[in-house]
């Protein structure tokens, strides 16, 4: 299933890794690879487990069975600190119970290179910076979190995980609050930390067609288990689709990108036959 | 916007003015608290002991020696405790309502000191354990019955605290029912929050125990920082979330009921300063602890002050009047998260 394989070891190797809560089964005998400096998208239906899979990669759950190893050194053998100098995350949502400033937010990405408390050096401030120029948040700077709009919040907690210059950053539906144009910001972001500093993205979206435009990797995920992996091209296929999400699709290459578009047709256009 | 967002002279210059004034602030109340007394306030005798004149009137300042000096100091260590202890159960719960007072720890604290007058324990070491006890058993009833809600309801650690106090509370009071007659007033002691009694050996008891406490406490204040971006965020930006939670709540109750069993209960001390201190100084922990630690002994020395000086005859115990002040604006807060 593996394709685009002419590249080297991977950062990301799960070997038959499944995992549930209590008698529940969510992710059953996963296997796959994710490589360095690749943007690569998890989709697939509601409660299939892209978000515990993402958890997993991220350290923050453990699977019952099966391993997860990060250039070769298990994910279980890493302390928190070490995990977090290689891997940012980004929840779906983000609850503050106090509200704290745009900056204070951005330099906290700072914290897993620095000491028990947390004091930066010149350096440390010149990075959070320039992390906040590449997310375009530098006016919003003395604000308070409260205070932005959807996009902006998002655009800072990029900000904090570039802030923290991990080798991976993954993201949880960050786009899924967000309006058409900011969606695209958001995306656009990923592309660029990619290209111009060879940072990776994982990313679980239930947008196919961002996902279709974006990815380099999209794996789609059904009840547990790998149901395709590979090139968005490869994956999009219309049929494949219909059986995951269990509704007609409507199936095209845009004109405008290349790139596959994945549309739902209303049930009042089905044939009487369904 | 050429100059960096990081380099704010005037945020820098605001938070320190508001920390020199905070200890202005102490440092004249202290003086208050020592030169007041039922007689009123006179400045003279103190200004005696803190310069050594030896020709000062040597009844009035041992007076303040033996007398005013421990209760001042009492009482600012014990605003001190219970206000660090608000901000440290407020920034792990994630709640701005989380206070030892209410979440059932001081109640805890003061059923073992019950139980351990009972017994006839000395107050240190025998009863500041058997208090220390009674809030570990508060503590993981508390998190016990909180643990099976959802994240989403973040109140549930709350009605926990709430439902473990009124147990103590009646726990409390079958105590007193079975109590003879001699030891009622210690326990009566314990109810009201009374500063009144302590001594020098009591006050240096306190500060051993609980320095240590602060110094912990303030190691792990960057920690709190990230804890308030949320569990998982924290975690990955490198905190241990267990071991942080474990080490912060265990050393805050031990300072907690180290200090109710000298100073009694006294409610919503760490409710009022720290939401006045992240008001003025935003939620920077590394900040906010320092500044907590002097901003609740200031309070305290104040509340205890009023309640020497407000009633014509006697006194109010202190703890009437702290809650006094932090019942309204408990509510207050409890109104604008419902409407936020």
């Amino acid at each position: 299933m593996m394709a685009d394989s002419p590249t080297p070891t991977p950062y990301f190797s799960i070997t038959h890794l499944s995992t549930g809560y209590g008698d529940h089964t969510v992710l059953s005998d996963i296997s796959l690879a994710v490589h360095p400096g690749s943007f690569f998208i998890i989709a697939g239906p509601n409660g299939t487990g892209k978000t515990t899979l993402l958890r997993c990669l991220a350290g923050l759950s453990r699977p019952q069975k099966g391993t997860i190893q990060i250039n070769g050194t298990l994910i279980s053998k890493l302390n928190r600190k070490s995990l977090a100098r290689r891997i940012a995350f980004l929840p779906q949502s983000v609850e503050m119970a106090f509200s704290l400033t745009v900056c204070e937010v951005v330099l906290m990405g700072r914290s897993p290179h620095l000491g028990i408390l947390g004091v930066h050096k010149e350096a440390d401030l010149a990075l959070a910076e320039e992390a906040m120029a590449f997310t375009d948040v530098l006016p919003l700077a003395h604000r308070s979190i409260d205070s932005l709009s959807g996009g902006e919040r998002q655009r800072v907690f990029i900000s904090r995980a570039v802030c923290q210059q991990p080798e991976f950053i993954l993201l949880d539906e960050p786009t899924s609050a967000l309006d058409l144009a900011h969606q695209v910001r958001v995306m656009d972001l990923m592309e660029r930390l990619k290209e111009e500093r060879g940072m990776g993205v994982i990313m679980v979206s239930h947008d196919l067609n961002l996902a279709a435009m974006y990815a380099d990797t999209l794996c789609l995920i059904h009840q547990g288990e790998v149901a395709a992996l590979g090139a968005p091209s490869d994956v999009l296929e219309k049929k494949r689709l219909e059986d995951v999400y269990g509704c007609p699709l409507f199936v095209e290459k845009s004109p405008v990108t290349g790139a596959l578009h994945v549309m739902p047709i209303p049930a009042r256009l089905k044939g009487p036959s369904g | 916007m050429s100059e960096s967002p990081f380099r704010n002279r005037s945020l820098y210059r605001r938070n320190l003015s508001i920390a020199i004034l905070l200890i202005l602030l102490l440092a004249l109340a202290l003086i208050m608290g020592l030169a007041t007394g039922p007689s009123g306030m006179d400045l003279t005798p103190v200004w005696d002991l803190l310069s050594g004149n030896p020709a000062g009137d040597a009844l009035h300042i041992a007076i303040i020696e033996r007398i005013r000096l421990p209760r001042v100091l009492m009482a600012l260590f014990c605003g001190a405790v219970l206000s660090l202890g608000g901000l440290v159960f407020q920034a792990l719960l994630g709640n701005p309502l989380a206070e030892p007072y209410i979440l059932g720890i001081s109640g805890g604290a003061a059923t073992g000191a019950i139980l351990g007058i009972l017994a006839g324990f000395a107050r240190i070491p025998g009863i500041s354990l058997t208090a220390f006890g009674g809030s570990m058993v508060t503590l993981f009833l508390v998190l016990i019955l909180a643990k099976g809600e959802s994240r989403v309801n973040r109140d549930a650690m709350l009605l926990s605290g709430v439902m473990v106090n009124a147990f103590c509370s009646a726990a409390i009071m079958f105590l007193i029912s079975i109590s003879e007659e001699n030891k009622l007033h210690d326990i009566m002691f314990w109810l009201m929050g009374d500063l009144s009694s302590a001594d020098m050996t009591q006050v240096g008891m306190v500060a051993l125990l609980i320095t240590p406490c602060f110094v912990i406490i303030f190691l792990y204040s960057h920690k709190m920082n990230l804890m308030l971006m949320g569990r998982d965020m924290a975690r990955s930006m490198g905190v241990s979330i267990r071991k942080t939670t474990l080490i912060l709540l265990i050393t805050t109750s031990f300072m907690v009921s180290a200090m109710v069993c000298q100073s009694g209960l006294m409610g919503f001390v760490g409710l009022v300063v720290p939401h006045i201190l992240r008001q003025l100084l935003g939620s920077d922990h590394r900040i906010l602890v320092p500044a907590t630690i002097i901003g609740g002994g200031f309070f305290m020395v104040v509340c205890d002050l009023l309640a020497r000086w407000l009633p014509r005859e006697g006194e109010i115990p202190v703890g009437v009047i702290t809650a006094i002040v932090g019942a309204p604006l408990f509510i207050l807060l409890l109104k604008r998260r419902r409407t936020s």
